[in-house]
């Protein structure tokens, strides 16, 4: 068992810096210069400024003593300076993951809430309104484009309704409590402040929603596609003669063999919420890591580029080590190599 | 089926339960209620600051920054707001050549006290702009002509020129030139030492804090979210009105509508004209327009890879078939004007009545048979590169397909390529480009600063090779310390600009700010840092 | 004495029917509908999508202006249609070249095992494990700004997961049996492959197919909604939602071009769940019919109709029926020739449908 993990944690280290080298390479190939992004006009204009800046940014070194240099700070843990925001990497990752970590968290949370309940019934109750109605809404979920129903919700519920509140993570009067996590419900639930508590649930509500809509389709789907396996087979026709009660024989022997499936989706969508949530980032002006890689890329910033690439990849991998390691949890007759 | 499952999940629970939870929580947090006490102590702006990347002065010149900064720095002199031509005493009173020509003497104003509640001294006029030649950031590159500066006595201050003809005073009204508080700065890793660039830790600090003698003191920044600042009781025009000001990171110009519809914020900047509209039956808010000095204009080069850009009347053509009125009126909101060419209307020799004399203006006629004169009758191809941007709601996407449009009437043919940011400047700067849109926004109101530009690197960019009667002439205009003088010479470079067809200017923006009425006192500029802050009070 | 035959209720056909098929016939109709408009655009469409005139921009839904106009006075209905053609042919473009392109990787990496397999599978994590918006940009920004150069971004992160759903559709098959009696017969691994193993694993390939169009709009909308993908000034439907995302006032802008997004992508999800719950195997399908005859009180009723369809004389059926007399039915003529003939009918649908029924020889 050890000896996997650490097998697999090892090939994930590997695939990571792949996936940098990759993006490093494709990076390198655009046509522009960085530098000249970055700089204020009239030292762009000056060759000598320039030429200055690129040296000091490292700029004109061969490519793979750029990449052996980036290298070496990954394992001294040093991701680099940003060239856009002339910070290390590793503070502007600080300042806007617990943002993202946030929002994405409490939207996966709300697809599984609400989500596996809905496929389990519509699996029950096949084909039933239910089932059909089940299905609509999380097809709708899946096919809506993010950034329009992002848009839609807050013109609707904040401009129409007054409903909710407005984009950003407080009230532009509220004072952003002390900073410990930089998760907003846990500082302020720390110090006891639930008055800003209050203030940045409320701002949680509308982008978790958009974020989860999609998450919600995938993981009804899937539940309900597994529950119907699951309810076909033999044992729980078994369970059924026995005379066991529905719900029983549903939650206890039905549900766990399911549960599979929706573990592995699950992981990945949990994944993806946290690396792929640019759109909607964008329409609530959340000011989280989405938002930083969409910039990052525009700019063509090296370091920020690489290290977002980096921890993107080394959370895919994790978790998709995390998903194999619990089906040794859930399915004891998975064996392991 | 027979059977009838019940797996026993409330589902209708369920959702009665998440329904609760969600209207107890937004129920339960309402936007602050607009007259509460803390509230109404507060300034609270919308503006977009995530170009911001320091607050420190010396590394201060995006676009957003010079508005906290100006907050918490007050330079020797200013600009009035309306008034760009005219300089104004701040911190110091009155200042004169000395015989020498050389030199500018400044006489600091007494009693003027930092926020810290140390007074003003030269000693600290001296270390902020020392600091500036020495850690040479982009602000530098504005008065790279000083020499040095010294301190002749308590309250009097020299600024020492290399060269004589090129104008400063104008120049260091811009906050990045600030007065700093030697002291403070010092205590935090600040230097002007020659060896300031690498020795110099103070920015850090510099971001969180102020060292100023501004009406506010900025107390913090979190990027792409809030920039606070508070009063500063020692002002010496007085106390300010607001206990706090909030400066509130929105991007997105829907946001800042509704927010300033629901009374979240006091004033808003990005505001779009199809936005402004909107607001204007609202009887809690005024919109503000103050015209600007920045300008969005086509840069059309002499590019060797397209012959027909090389004919100075082909790009002339381009000018006189665009439809500039249209554009301003409908794509602007009409809240724009246009200059002849590069010096926007509002400084010295430029109005718009010159434009419609000397400037382009939409003529079909006159596009055709500049055509034909140039040997193209049937017109001809080029590119025209753009980012992906807007400027006072008019996005170069919509500007650049309006163009499209417009010179496809005469027979040129636009082909429009957006481009990133990386890429644009790379082929910009580069000269590479064959008709870039993009924008110009001057870090202070002095003419030369424009002219210069223009005859130098961005001739470059255009592949345009200035005749030496051009650098005369813009030498001379920017000599001339007589206002009438200069005028006239600057409407000869107006002249030429046209005639060589360079640059087109299309848009200097209006910019619409909707002010909420509880704030009297809010003076809007164009001087470079968007808004007065010191006399802004509640109504 | 008083029987009771309990019958399940026969549900119409029609409603059983719509219940099963009704929404993927709902999101076929839809599709059908979209790629008619789209091939027809310019024949339909009045008015010209590029045609720029500010002056009567930002017109709301009236008469004139089905859907109103854009912000620069483009009728918005028109550039809705003419970009269902840019949205429908670059989704089509990305799955079915990246879909073949990773089937045929993914099984033939499966069939060859070994190292081919664990280097498909290496690659595959790479390319999941990059973010696409990075990926996306990065291109965008090597290549410029363009439609083709858009679906090569998406081509790159598109096919890894039809070959890793190709490569366990292989797996499980390859070692079956028949695999391994072709093998012995000396069919070569390519024919084995395209003829054998492929054509038994195609069903979860076409649902992932059909769901896939949709994703593939969607994500090339959101990246034109980026500023990547088409150069202005071709409609295209994240394009126009990206106009219009500031005017809220003016909400035909953004809302009916995310509208055609969410319907066009509906209608491809509805129809991939439709052909997914078919199961699309053959046994699948058989399970199926066999799991809607559910054995309910009364189906015998239709064994003597089965058996004389069948060609065989009807003997004796045992009936759970109360004691009656032999050979006095409890029907009466009528009744029964009526119900023999319903029954007739019924068996030969139940037929159809290649149910089978296995009669036991009582006396074997």
């Amino acid at each position: 068992m050890i000896r996997y993990v650490v097998s697999r944690l090892v090939t994930a280290a590997v695939m990571v810096l792949l996936a940098t080298l990759v993006i490093f390479l494709i990076a390198n190939t655009v046509p522009g210069d960085p530098a000249l992004a970055a700089m204020g006009d009239m030292q762009a204009s000056d060759p000598v400024q320039v030429r200055e800046f690129r040296a000091r940014w490292g700029l004109d070194l061969p490519l793979w003593e750029q990449y052996w240099l980036f290298l070496q700070r990954i394992a001294q843990g040093d991701l680099g300076i940003s060239i856009s925001s002339r910070r290390p990497v590793v503070d502007d990752i600080i300042d806007y993951a617990p943002a993202t970590i946030e929002l994405a968290t409490i939207a996966f949370v709300l697809s599984l809430l609400v989500g596996l309940p809905l496929g389990i019934i519509a699996a029950v109750r096949r084909d039933s309104w239910v089932d059909h109605a089940a299905r609509f809404v999380a097809l709708v979920g899946v096919s809506a484009p993010t950034f329009w129903l992002a848009f839609i919700m807050l013109a609707i519920f904040y401009g129409q309704l007054a409903w909710a509140p407005g984009p950003g993570r407080l009230d532009p009067i509220a004072f952003p409590p002390e900073r410990i996590t930089g998760l907003l419900l846990i500082d302020t639930a720390w110090v006891g402040d639930w008055e800003t508590f209050r203030d940045a649930a409320a701002h949680l509500v509308l982008p978790s929603i958009v974020l989860a809509a999609s998450t919600l389709g995938l993981i009804t789907r899937t539940t309900r596609a597994a529950m119907l396996e699951a309810l076909s087979q033999d044992y729980v026709r078994v369970a059924r003669a026995k005379g066991l009660l529905a719900r029983v024989v549903v939650t206890g022997h039905a549900l766990p063999n399911a549960m599979l499936p929706v573990v592995t989706l699950g992981g990945l969508a949990y994944a993806n919420l946290l690396t792929g949530a640019v759109m909607t980032e964008t329409v609530f002006g959340w000011p989280g890591l989405g938002r930083y890689t969409f910039r990052s890329a525009v700019a063509v910033d090296f370091p920020a580029i690489m290290a977002i690439t980096a921890i993107v990849a080394a959370v895919f991998v994790l978790v998709n080590l995390l998903v194999d390691l619990s089906y040794a949890l859930l399915d004891p007759r998975v064996v392991k190599a | 089926m027979a059977d009838q499952d019940k797996p026993g999940f409330g589902r209708r629970p369920l959702i009665a339960g998440t329904a609760g939870l969600l209207g107890s929580i937004l129920t339960g947090a309402r936007p602050a209620d607009a007259q509460s006490a803390a509230r109404r102590g507060a300034l609270v702006i919308g503006l977009d600051i995530s170009d911001a990347l320091s607050l420190d002065p010396v590394r201060v010149y995006q676009y957003s920054n010079p508005l906290p900064t100006r907050a918490a720095y007050d330079g020797l002199v200013t600009f009035d707001a309306g008034d760009n031509i005219n300089v104004k005493p701040a911190l110091a009173t009155e200042w004169a050549y000395q015989p020498d020509g050389k030199t500018i003497r400044f006489k600091l104003r007494p009693g003027v006290k930092f926020a810290s509640g140390n007074p003003v001294t030269a000693e600290d006029v001296r270390f902020s702009f020392a600091r500036h030649l020495n850690i040479k950031d982009q602000p530098f590159q504005y008065i790279s002509h000083v020499e040095s500066v010294a301190v002749v006595d308590e309250n009097t201050v020299d600024i020492v020129l290399k060269d004589p003809t090129l104008p400063v005073i104008s120049i260091i009204a811009t906050p990045a030139f600030g007065i700093q508080e030697k002291a403070l700065v010092v205590a935090n890793g600040g230097t002007d030492a020659a060896d300031a660039k690498e020795k110099d830790k103070a920015t850090e600090w510099l971001n969180n804090n102020s060292a100023g003698a501004g009406p506010y003191r900025l107390t913090g920044w979190q990027r792409n979210q809030q920039i606070q600042m508070v009063r500063n009781p020692h002002y010496w025009r007085g106390t300010p009105g607001y206990e706090r000001v909030l400066i509130r990171h929105m991007s997105e110009s829907a946001a800042q509508l509704l927010a300033i519809q629901r009374g979240d914020l006091d004033v808003a900047f990005n505001l779009i004209p199809e936005q402004i509209a909107t607001l204007r039956n609202d009887p809690n808010i005024q919109v503000m327009g103050t015209p600007s000095l920045d300008f969005i204009y086509m840069a059309v080069t002499e590019a060797p890879t397209n012959p027909a850009l090389q004919n100075k009347l082909a790009r002339q053509a381009i000018g006189y078939a665009i439809d500039f009125d249209g554009i301003i009126k409908n794509l602007a909101g009409g809240a724009a004007v246009r200059p002849v060419s590069f010096l926007p209307v509002g400084t010295n020799g430029s109005t718009s009545a010159l434009t419609k004399e000397i400037g382009f203006n939409e003529d079909l006629p006159r596009a055709r048979k500049l055509l034909a004169d140039a040997g193209l009758p049937n017109g001809f191809k080029f590119q025209l590169a753009y980012g992906n941007a807007a400027i006072a709601g008019v996005t170069y996407q919509n500007l650049a397909q309006k163009i499209q449009a417009d010179l496809a009437r005469v027979g040129i043919i636009a082909e429009l390529a957006p481009m990133d940011q990386v890429n644009l400047r790379t082929i910009f700067m580069g000269g590479k480009s064959e008709a870039v849109l993009t924008f110009w926004n001057p870090p202070a109101p002095e003419n030369w600063l424009w002219s210069s530009a223009t005859v130098n690197r961005v001739s470059k960019r255009v592949q345009w090779n200035v005749p030496p009667e051009m650098h005369k002439l813009v030498a001379d205009a920017g000599a001339e310390r007589d206002l009438v003088k200069a005028a006239a010479l600057y409407r000869k470079y107006q002249e030429a600009m046209v005639d060589f067809a360079h640059h087109i200017v299309l848009i200097q923006p209006v910019y619409q700010v909707a002010v909420r009425k509880s704030v009297v006192g809010l003076n809007l500029t164009a001087a470079g840092w968007m808004a007065d802050l010191s006399g802004a009070k509640p109504a | 004495m008083a029987e009771k035959l309990v019958v399940a209720r026969p549900r119409p056909a029609a409603v059983r029917w719509l219940r099963r098929y009704g929404l993927a016939t709902l999101g076929g109709a839809i599709i059908v509908a979209w790629i008619v408009m789209a091939v027809l655009a310019p024949w339909v469409m009045t008015y010209n999508p590029n045609f720029v005139n500010v002056a009567n921009r930002l017109q709301p839904p009236s008469a004139v202006h089905w859907l109103g106009t854009d912000a620069l006075g483009r009728d918005v209905m028109t550039r809705i249609v003419y970009g269902a053609r840019i949205s429908l042919s670059v989704g089509m473009v990305v799955v079915l070249v990246g879909g073949l392109f990773g089937t045929l990787l993914g099984a033939v990496a499966a069939y060859a095992r070994g190292w081919a397999e664990e280097a498909l599978m290496r690659v595959t994590d790479l390319v999941f494990c990059f973010p696409p918006i990075i990926l996306a940009m990065a291109i965008a920004a090597a290549l410029g700004i363009g439609t083709v150069n858009t679906v090569i971004a998406m081509l790159v992160v598109w096919w890894p997961k039809f070959a890793r759903l190709a490569r366990s559709l292989v797996i499980s098959q390859r070692s079956l049996e028949y695999v391994e009696a072709a093998q012995s017969i000396g069919f070569g691994p390519v024919h084995i492959l395209m003829r054998q193993i492929i054509p038994n694993a195609v069903g979860p390939l076409i649902v992932l197919v059909t769901l896939d169009l949709g994703q593939a709009i969607l994500v090339f909308a959101g990246l034109s909604f980026l500023g990547l993908g088409v150069v202005p000034p071709t409609a295209e439907w994240g394009a126009m939602v990206a106009e219009g995302r500031e005017l809220v006032q003016q909400w035909w802008v953004a809302t009916f071009p995310g509208l055609a997004i969410l319907t066009v992508v509906m209608g491809f999800n509805f129809v991939g769940d439709g052909i997914r719950d078919t199961g699309c195997t053959l046994k699948a399908m058989r399970r199926e019919c066999a799991r809607a005859l559910v054995p309910f009180k009364g189906v015998h009723r239709f064994i003597p109709a089965l058996v004389k369809n069948a060609g065989y004389r009807l003997v004796e059926i045992p009936v759970n029926h109360r004691a009656r007399q032999f050979g006095v039915s409890k029907y009466g003529l009528g009744n029964r020739a009526i119900k023999a003939t319903m029954d007739m009918f019924g068996v030969r649908w139940l037929q159809s449908r290649g149910v089978a029924y296995q009669l036991r020889d009582e006396n074997a």
